[in-house]
């Protein structure tokens, strides 16, 4: 009995080593799917001074 | 701040690839895969006009819609952009873009064998911004840079423009109006039955 | 300012791509990185950073170095485009819009937004190779230079030195073109040229005895201002697509029509408001129809006519013959059009006139051309803002090249052959007129034409007996110049394969390396491109621009003028060539060659643009004007883009340059002009003998503005200022150097310190005089222009009318006209052919075929051929045909069924090779240097004849048969 218990013990605390690998962040990619979300990496909005610069050239193509 | 937005001027698209040839070298593009093309129609005929084609940015894109994993997302800026670690290269998104703009590379220039690759608006894609692994995956990213999609700046005739919405309709407003006939953009006769184009 | 976050690995992939083909060649990537580390000096870099681009984070750029902004200018075609390259650490990492640039506004074509594949270099020329046993071997520079040196020497002892054919390029830059040209005089031999012979040989020698210069007389930016376009034979949306950028402004802007007149419905017939269709070949008879609606309703300006143009009723005469009824009969353009097309220059004025090869590359070409300049001078349109013969030239230096005449006839700045000539350019050179007359076999030789470009395979094929110089042409030396963009390609391989020295200089091995089957002799050099040097380029427009260099050379590649300096000093008379040039190692200083060719060409004004100034052009670009060319303010305020020449006296001068050309409502300070006084005072006897001089005396229109003689004039001497009382305005010192010349005889051509054309302009006028353009040009074989048909004409109807010349010995060859158009060939090869240009491909297209970026949107060698015609003869799109002509050369290549071309009329481009007859010539490349793209050159097939006056290629009208492959 006792190595019966000592094997389950053993497998549980193995299914939660390999379980908690799952975990997105490890992964390095999303583990759940949400239809219609997107679920990858964010991107990163553009600043003040990005959008300025970008309307600026935008004009340069005036002509 | 508006979407992101190309158009081009029929009226001034002479098919000379430059915005083709520009995307090949900002991205380091391979043989094959050609996130920008030209199209002419009623080629060598009274009637033939040109136009330059690439991934439109979409503000309801079909392709988001159908993406099976739902890899492929709207930038704040209104740019599409996606995920190559997510995407499963079905092709699905090829199935839906009115553009043809999804290219699927033979090979791993861009991310890994057939994942699928398109026009980013020169925006890069959701790795950090002017990285190496960003550069590798989609190419360059001017919009960090403060800088426009190279085929657009460019472009010969500066028939192609890209930018802010309202800043590209400006200018071809200006445009149409000191012509004094018709509309070049594509699609304007349809848009408004009756007028030239 | 923000900042951007870019760190060079991000550039990694890019790098490595580029140089990871080579690893293991010439230069392993290690090496190639270190060593152009080293070359990073401070350059121009950050200056050219504005607002509105986000500047990149110092900070954030730790390991990899400062990415640099290096400004060049596009190697492809003459409009002129800056390149703005990103350089780190010595690699070309990307390219920038160059939005400053008044030419391109930082729009580039399919090429020029691809020039950065030139750093990667995969399928160039990596180091030195011999054809020995009909293997390619590597061997170091010292041995090909030794080698090629002793056969040269060996050939100039036993037959002389016009034995040895220097064929020079358009893709020199200025200081190399000039080297070049004083190369071979310093060799000995005027069998010398380069690509303009065969590209705009007429426009240069039709316009220039028209009125003065041969050149394009306004500018590209200056089409802002017309209020019409018309277009023979000129297709920029392929050949010059960021002209269209100011052909459509002007379109949109001024609503000015724009009409285009070609035989091939172009892509930029498809922006046209007219298209007219012409049978190939007949540009003159369509021109003189344009003018008989003209003269016949009195719509000429005729006062313009009366103060500025001589000749003219000699032309009417002409032109009266050609009725809407003739005009249609010979060119096949309806009447109703071309009295519309009449109707609509005269009513749209001022327009401009534009034309390329359509009009240039016939046997009568030099009559086209200047054709072209009367319908212009009719309207009163030249010296004209928004006027003007807007020539829209090929190569991006080949204006330059033309103005260096690397040429068979003549010295540079177009001085002629004359021992008077010669002795100008002794002058400048700092050496005896006796060195250089030592240098040749004869005085007579020195002084008479050599062989031109288009006829070297006769130099070498011809009978000795027939040619005029002791022997046949045993060695040729193709620097930068691909042998498939001449014609008789046929007889070409035969040519190659008959000579004892072949030797390629050139970035790319070109068709040179592989039509032939040679097993020994050929030599194949690795030049640089303009990229990894530098130095100035003139565009279309007469401007100049500066460029930078961008990388070092790749691989063993050298610039160059370091090859010329090697190739002086093996042949022996480099210290005389080079006296005046400081040599640094191997390498000439590129500044000293400009001042050298500064200090000489007075004719066109090359005087006032040093280096200096160019340099402080391209710094300051984004102050010129886009429309005017002329900077508001700044460092330059009023100086015009580029110092269009002429740019006249010395650069201390100060002239601003010329942006139209003979436009009298400004001083001539300030670059106003009026028409060149180049022919006498008088026309002969013969045509008139009237007055060729200016007359009318009007401020602004028959002289210039601010002209204190107030009318024509002849052009400026010694003796002249003296007459004037002007001399007494010169210095001691440019009187002492007047007196050393030649006295008062010295003229403003050949006066050294520039002092008569200080003086002369101080007194507001031009120093070439004041004349009236002349519609007759009594020296030419047909003074006044009339059409001929092609010597392979199908219309044998209009032959005893419209035949062509007898045949005649020319640039010491036999030339046959009569004798072959007197043959009938039109029964078998029913089909008129004509060819063009692709806008990825440009010349002989070696470079952009081995380009991946643009090999990959031109695939495929083809034909054009009308849906008919192909119909007719079973052909279906997309399958392989045999197009042949008469004279039996063939190639291979798809069928293209369109209606792009008219019916009996085919096309095909010529910018392909490495495909001979039907056969692959793939295996016959060194290693790794073979193009991507190959395919049949269409001159292969094109064939025989020569304009009567340049011998330019007659490609733009002949006959052929095309059937299923």
């Amino acid at each position: 009995m006792r190595s019966k218990s000592a094997i389950l013990v053993i497998l549980l605390s193995a299914a939660v080593a390999v379980l908690s690998g799952c975990k997105a962040e490890e992964q390095g990619r999303p583990t759940t799917y949400e239809k219609g979300v997107y679920g990858g990496k964010a991107d990163k909005k553009l600043t003040g001074e990005q959008v300025r610069s970008l309307r600026h050239r935008g004009g340069l193509q005036r002509q | 701040m508006a979407r992101m937005k190309f158009l081009c001027d029929a009226e001034r698209c002479i098919e000379c690839n430059a915005c083709v040839t520009a995307c090949k070298n900002e991205h380091e593009v391979p043989w094959g895969i050609n996130r920008r093309r030209v199209v002419t129609i009623n080629d060598g005929k009274p009637g033939e006009r040109s136009i330059s084609v690439a991934c439109m940015h979409c503000s309801d894109a079909p392709c988001i819609a159908v993406c099976p994993v739902d890899c492929i997302y709207n930038t704040e800026e209104g740019v599409v952009l996606h995920s190559k670690d997510l995407c499963i290269g079905c092709g699905y998104c090829f199935y839906a873009c009115p553009f043809g703009a999804p290219q699927f590379p033979a090979v791993g220039n861009f991310g890994s064998r057939g994942k699928m690759d398109k026009c980013t608006f020169c925006a890069g894609g959701p790795d950090v911004d002017n990285s190496a692994e960003e550069y590798r995956k989609y190419g360059r990213n001017r919009l960090a840079e403060g800088k426009l999609p190279l085929c657009a700046e460019m472009c010969a005739t500066k028939a192609l423009l890209a930018g802010d919405g309202d800043v590209v309709s400006d200018i071809y407003r200006e445009r149409v109006v000191s012509r004094g006939f018709g509309s070049g953009a594509w699609g304007w006769g349809r848009a408004y039955p009756g007028a030239p184009s | 300012m923000l900042r951007k976050k870019v760190n060079g690995v991000a550039k990694g992939p890019r790098l490595s791509s580029a140089l990871s083909e080579f690893t293991g060649g010439a230069v392993d990537r290690r090496a190639f990185l270190r060593n152009s580390g080293l070359a990073i000096g401070g350059l121009t870099a950050a200056a050219t950073m504005r607002s509105g681009m986000v500047r990149k984070a110092e900070a954030a750029v730790p390991a990899m170095g400062k990415i640099e902004i290096r400004k060049s200018v596009c190697t492809h075609c003459s409009v002129g485009c800056t390149v703005l390259a990103e350089v780190q650490n010595g690699v070309w990492i990307g390219q920038e819009p160059g939005f400053d640039s008044p030419f391109n506004l930082g729009a580039h074509c399919a090429k020029g937004a691809a020039v950065r594949e030139h750093a990667h270099g995969e399928r160039r020329l990596k180091y030195p190779t011999k054809l020995e046993g009909g293997k390619w071997k590597k061997i170091s520079w010292g041995q090909a230079i030794d080698e090629i040196g002793d056969k040269m020497l060996q050939i100039r002892e036993t037959s002389g030195p016009d034995s040895v054919y220097w064929l020079g390029s358009a893709k020199h830059s200025n200081e190399q073109a000039y080297l070049f040209r004083k190369f071979y005089a310093f060799w000995g031999s005027n069998n010398g040229d380069h690509q303009a012979r065969i590209c705009h040989s007429t426009t240069v020698a039709g316009v220039a005895n028209t009125w003065g210069y041969g050149a394009m007389t306004n500018s590209y930016n200056d089409i802002h201002n017309s209020k019409s376009m018309i277009l023979f034979g000129s297709n920029p949306c392929e050949a010059h697509p960021v002209a269209l950028q100011h052909i459509l402004k002007a379109k949109e802007v001024n609503n000015a029509p724009l009409i285009v007149c070609d035989p091939r419905f172009t892509r930029t017939a498809a922006h046209a408001t007219e298209y007219v269709r012409l049978r190939p070949g007949t540009d003159n008879a369509l021109t003189w129809g344009i003018l008989w609606h003209i003269f016949e309703n009195g719509w000429e300006d005729k006062e313009y006519i009366r103060q500025r143009v001589w000749g003219l009723d000699h032309i009417r005469e002409e032109v009266r013959k050609w009725t809407p009824e003739e005009t249609e009969l010979v060119t096949g353009v309806p009447g109703s059009q071309v009295r519309r097309v009449a109707r609509t220059l005269v009513n749209n004025r001022p327009g401009t006139l534009i034309w390329c090869m359509g009009g240039t590359q016939h046997h009568h070409a030099n009559n086209q051309t200047r054709a072209y300049c009367i319908l212009q001078l009719a309207l009163g349109n030249i010296g004209r803002s928004g006027g003007g013969a807007n020539i829209f030239r090929g190569h991006d230096n080949v204006q330059g090249a033309t103005d260096m005449c690397v040429l068979s006839h003549s010295l540079p700045g177009y001085y002629g052959l004359k021992t008077g000539s010669w002795k100008h350019w002794a002058r400048v050179w700092d050496v005896d007129y006796d060195y250089i007359l030592g240098r040749f076999a004869s005085k007579k030789l020195m002084e008479s034409k050599g062989i031109p470009v288009s006829r070297w395979i006769d130099g070498v094929l011809e009978d000795k007996g027939n040619i005029d110089q002791p022997d046949n042409l045993r060695a040729m030396v193709f620097m930068g110049h691909a042998p498939n963009s001449q014609t008789r390609g046929v007889e070409m391989k035969k040519a190659m394969e008959k000579l004892d020295l072949l030797v390629v200089i050139d970035p790319y091995p070109t068709a040179t390396a592989v039509m032939h089957d040679r097993t020994d002799g050929v030599y194949l050099l690795p030049a640089t491109t303009q990229f990894e040097t530098y130095g100035s380029v003139t565009a279309s427009n007469r401007s100049l621009q500066w460029r930078d260099k961008v990388i070092e050379p790749l691989f063993e590649c050298k610039p160059d003028q370091t090859i010329m300096y090697l190739l002086a000093k093996k042949l022996g008379f480099a210290d005389e060539m080079f006296k005046n040039i400081k040599v640094n190692g191997d390498e000439p200083l590129v500044e000293d060659i400009t001042l050298e060719f500064n200090k000489g060409m007075w004719t066109i004004g090359y005087t006032g643009q040093s280096p200096d100034r160019l340099k402080m052009h391209m710094k300051y670009q984004h102050t010129f004007d886009k429309t005017t060319l002329q900077a508001k303010g700044g460092p330059l305020d009023g100086e015009t883009y580029g110092l269009p020449w002429p740019c006249w006296g010395t650069a201390d001068m100060k002239h601003p340059g010329t942006h139209v050309l003979y436009d009298p409502t400004k001083p001539v300070a300030e670059g106003g002009l009026n028409f060149r006084a180049r022919f006498g005072v008088k026309a002969p006897d013969k045509w008139g003998g009237e007055n060729l001089l200016a007359e009318g005396g009007v401020e602004g229109s028959s002289y210039p503005v601010g002209n204190e003689l107030k009318d024509g004039h002849p052009e400026f001497t010694m003796a002249m200022l003296k007459k004037l009382g002007w001399d007494s305005d010169l210095t001691a010192e440019e009187t002492a150097a007047i007196e050393k010349v030649a006295g008062d005889k010295t003229n403003w051509k050949t006066d050294l310190s520039g002092g008569i054309q200080r003086v002369a302009i101080k007194h507001g006028c031009a120093p070439f005089g004041n004349a009236k353009a002349r519609t007759v040009v009594w020296t030419f074989p047909d003074p006044v222009p009339i059409h001929r048909e092609p010597l392979y004409t199908n219309r044998r109807d209009l032959l005893p009318k419209y035949k062509t010349y007898s045949d005649r010995q020319m640039y010491r060859l036999p030339t046959r006209y009569a004798s072959i158009q007197e043959q009938d060939f039109s029964k078998e090869y029913n089909l008129v052919l004509t060819s063009g240009r692709l806008v990825e491909y440009e010349g002989g297209g070696e470079e952009q075929r081995s380009n991946p970026w643009l090999a990959e949107l031109q695939q495929d060698m083809f034909v054009e051929i009308n849906i008919s015609d192909a119909n007719n003869r079973d052909i279906r799109d997309g399958s392989m045909v045999w197009v042949e002509g008469p004279e039996k050369g063939k190639v291979k290549v798809m069928a293209m069924v369109t209606e792009r071309v008219g019916k009996g009329v085919a096309w095909m481009p010529f910018h392909f090779a490495g495909r001979f007859q039907g056969k692959d010539l793939r295996s016959k490349y060194p290693e790794g240097a073979d193009p991507i793209v190959l395919g049949e050159a269409s001159n292969t097939m094109m064939t025989y004849g020569y304009d009567s006056v340049t011998n330019m290629q007659e490609t733009k009208a002949t006959l052929c048969k095309i059937s299923k492959a």
